[in-house]
């Protein structure tokens, strides 16, 4: 098994920040690259109707906070000595894009929390973790 | 997170054997040490009724065949310096035998293959490894 390219799916939630952890003890023997993967739903606004549509304000205010929660990572992954790259992607459904990115790409492993910003059940997995793993078709951790 | 203990439940499948591949390469890496776990299911052989010394008879052969592939899973450990544990149990339910052993014997990974023997879809996940890996209480690796 060749690790050359680790994705982690981030949602800045406790699951994912240990999700980003284990990535980065993985990472460390194999000497491979990490990519933060993180999606940006569509905001829905009474003024556009129920079209799905991106509300330019919220879209920059969540990038310029994701971007500030990047160099927090990339302080991290930097004293390890690991690459890492944020790609963010607009989609209306979570489990969609991630997968559609997964499968396009040529990732080699898949680290994704149990569950993410939402839910208190901490027995069974989170909607978008379940669906994630039974899409994607490499091989995948989730870390509880 | 410090991965000492691993647990691989094995079938004889194609999937788990990449999987204890898989399993094998992280322990090598991390000093780890490796279970296999094999579980025969106890009901539904379809003798019971007939005959309670068929069903013994249908566990003993099946534990047999059991120890018969396990035993090259040895072999495999043994050449690459893996400390290897086989245990064979048996379970009404498969998954919720698997998650109580590794819940009872601390283990940090579990790695199973996405699909078991039966089964046909592999871009869906097998009913054990979607059960393992929402109820399991440490991180699961699914092998695809």
């Amino acid at each position: 098994m060749d690790l050359k390219n680790i994705l982690v799916a981030y949602d800045s939630s406790s699951f994912s920040n240990r999700a980003f952890k284990s990535a980065l003890d993985i990472a460390e023997p194999n000497k491979s690259k990490i990519t933060i993967v993180t999606v940006v739903t569509g905001i829905y606004q009474p003024s556009i109707g129920f079209s799905m549509k991106f509300s330019k304000d919220l879209l920059e205010k969540n990038t310029r906070m994701l971007k500030k929660l990047f160099s927090n990572l990339q302080t991290m992954a930097n004293k390890k000595g690991i690459s890492i790259s944020l790609k963010i992607l607009n989609d209306p459904s979570v489990s969609k894009a991630i997968t559609n990115y997964v499968n396009s790409h040529k990732f080699d492993l898949i680290i994704i929390g149990s569950r993410g910003r939402t839910g208190i059940n901490k027995i069974i997995l989170g909607s978008v973790a379940n669906e994630v793993v039974n899409k994607v078709n490499i091989p995948t951790m989730v870390v509880k | 997170m410090a991965i000492t203990n691993i647990l691989v439940p094995f079938d004889g499948s194609t999937y788990s054997v990449k999987a204890f591949n898989a399993a094998v390469e992280i322990a090598k890496r991390k000093d780890a040490k490796i279970k296999v776990l094999t579980c025969l299911e106890k009901e539904n052989l379809g003798a019971w009724y007939v005959d309670k010394r068929v069903n013994k008879q249908i566990i003993k052969d099946a534990k047999e065949f059991a120890m018969g592939f396990l035993s090259k899973l040895e072999k495999i450990a043994k050449d690459s310096d893996v400390s290897l544990s086989v245990d064979i149990l048996e379970a009404k339910s498969i998954s919720k035998q698997i998650v109580d052993f590794a819940n009872s014997k601390k283990i940090n990974l579990i790695v199973i293959g996405s699909n078991g023997q039966t089964g046909f879809n592999r871009f869906l996940l097998g009913s054990v490894s979607n059960a393992v890996s929402q109820s399991a209480k440490c991180p699961v690796l699914i092998i695809r």
